[in-house]
C-alpha cells in the first residue's frame, strides 16, 4: 500500500476521534449547564424559605413577648405595645436576644399593627430600612385596657436585609 | 466494512440520545418544584387558624363577641342579628385576607345547619383548613372554619 492511501486512512481515523471527542465535550458542557441552572433554581428557593421563617420567627417572638403581650393566646396590650414602642429605642442590647441576632448582625426589621375592627388604628415600629425585604403578617387580637374591648388586628413584620 | 461502521455509529448516536434524555428526565423529577414546601403549609395552616380564632375572639357591640354573636344567630335564627355579624366578619376578612389578594372560604356551622357560608375561592390547587369549635348554652356546638388558598 501507497504512503499516500496510508496517510489518508490515519486522517480519517483521526478525524473520528476528534469529532467523537467535541461531541462528547459539548455533551457534558451541556448537561453541567443544565443542571446547575436547575440547582441555581433551587437554591434561590430555599433561600426565600429561610427569609420568610426568619420573618415568621420574628413574629412570633414579638407576638409571646411579655412585655406587649396579654393573658389571652396571640394577644397583643396595646399600652404596652405603645410603652414597648417608646423604650425599644433607647434598649437595643436588652432587646438583641428578644430580637435573635437581628440588631448584632446589622438586620434591620419594621413592626406595624393595623387594627381594623371595632377600634382603628396603625402603629408602627422601624428599626431601620434596606434594600430586599420579607413581610410576613399574622392576625392577632388587640386588647384596649380602657374600652375593654378586643379588636382584630394584623401583625405585620418586614425584616430588611 | 465502512457500513457497517456507520451502523455502529448510528446505534452509539441512538444510546447517546437515550442516556441524555433519562438524564434530564432523572434531573427534573428529583429536584424539580413537585417536593411540597413544609414552611408554607405549616405557616397556612398556623393562619387559617389563628385567623378564625382572632375573629371569633373579637368584641362585638357591648360585651360580647363575634363568637357569640355568632351563637347567637346559630340558636335565634334572627336576621337582623346574622345580617349585622355577617358583615362585621366580611369587613374584617375584606380589610385581611381580600386586601392582600388571599382567596378564602368562611364557614359557620351550628349543629348539622350553616348559618354563615361564602366562598371567595376561584381556583386552587392546594388549600389549608383551620376551625374553631365554640360551646353554646343549648349544648350544640357552633363550627367556625376558614379555608385559606396556598400560593
Amino acid at each position: 500500500m501507497s504512503d499516500s492511501i496510508l496517510r489518508r486512512k490515519g486522517q480519517g481515523r483521526m478525524l473520528e476521534v476528534v469529532l467523537a471527542v467535541v461531541f462528547f465535550t459539548a455533551l457534558i458542557i451541556f448537561l453541567i449547564f443544565f443542571f446547575s441552572a436547575n440547582q441555581r433554581q433551587s437554591y434561590a428557593k430555599q433561600f426565600e424559605q429561610s427569609k420568610n421563617l426568619q420573618a415568621s420567627a420574628l413574629a412570633q417572638v414579638i407576638l409571646n413577648m411579655p412585655e406587649i403581650r396579654c393573658e389571652v393566646q396571640n394577644c397583643i396590650d396595646i399600652y404596652k405595645f405603645l410603652a414597648f414602642k417608646e423604650g425599644v429605642g433607647s434598649r437595643k442590647i436588652f432587646y438583641s436576644p428578644a430580637f435573635g441576632a437581628y440588631y448584632t448582625r446589622k438586620y434591620a426589621y419594621n413592626i406595624t399593627l393595623q387594627v381594623i375592627y371595632p377600634e382603628k388604628g396603625t402603629y408602627t415600629i422601624q428599626s431601620g430600612q434596606g434594600n430586599s425585604s420579607t413581610l410576613f403578617e399574622f392576625p392577632v387580637n388587640v386588647y384596649n385596657a380602657t374600652s375593654e374591648r378586643y379588636s382584630f388586628a394584623m401583625l405585620s413584620v418586614r425584616v430588611y436585609q | 466494512m465502512r457500513r457497517a461502521q456507520a451502523e455502529i455509529l448510528g446505534i452509539a448516536i441512538a444510546v447517546v440520545i437515550l442516556i441524555l434524555v433519562v438524564v434530564i428526565v432523572v434531573g427534573l423529577s428529583s429536584s424539580g418544584p413537585k417536593k411540597p414546601d413544609v414552611v408554607k403549609e405549616v405557616t397556612y395552616s398556623k393562619l387559617a387558624w389563628s385567623f378564625v380564632n382572632a375573629i371569633v375572639s373579637t368584641s362585638y357591640n357591648d360585651g360580647g363577641t363575634i363568637g357569640e354573636a355568632l351563637a347567637e344567630c346559630g340558636i335565634n335564627n334572627d336576621n337582623n342579628v346574622c345580617a349585622a355579624v355577617n358583615n362585621t366578619i366580611e369587613t374584617i376578612l375584606s380589610a385581611s385576607l381580600k386586601k392582600r389578594n388571599e382567596q378564602y372560604s368562611f364557614t359557620a356551622k351550628y349543629g348539622d345547619d350553616t348559618v354563615m357560608s361564602y366562598d371567595k375561592i376561584d381556583s386552587c390547587r392546594n388549600t389549608n383548613y383551620g376551625e374553631v369549635v365554640i360551646s353554646t348554652r343549648t349544648g350544640i356546638p357552633l363550627k367556625v372554619g376558614l379555608k385559606i388558598c396556598i400560593r
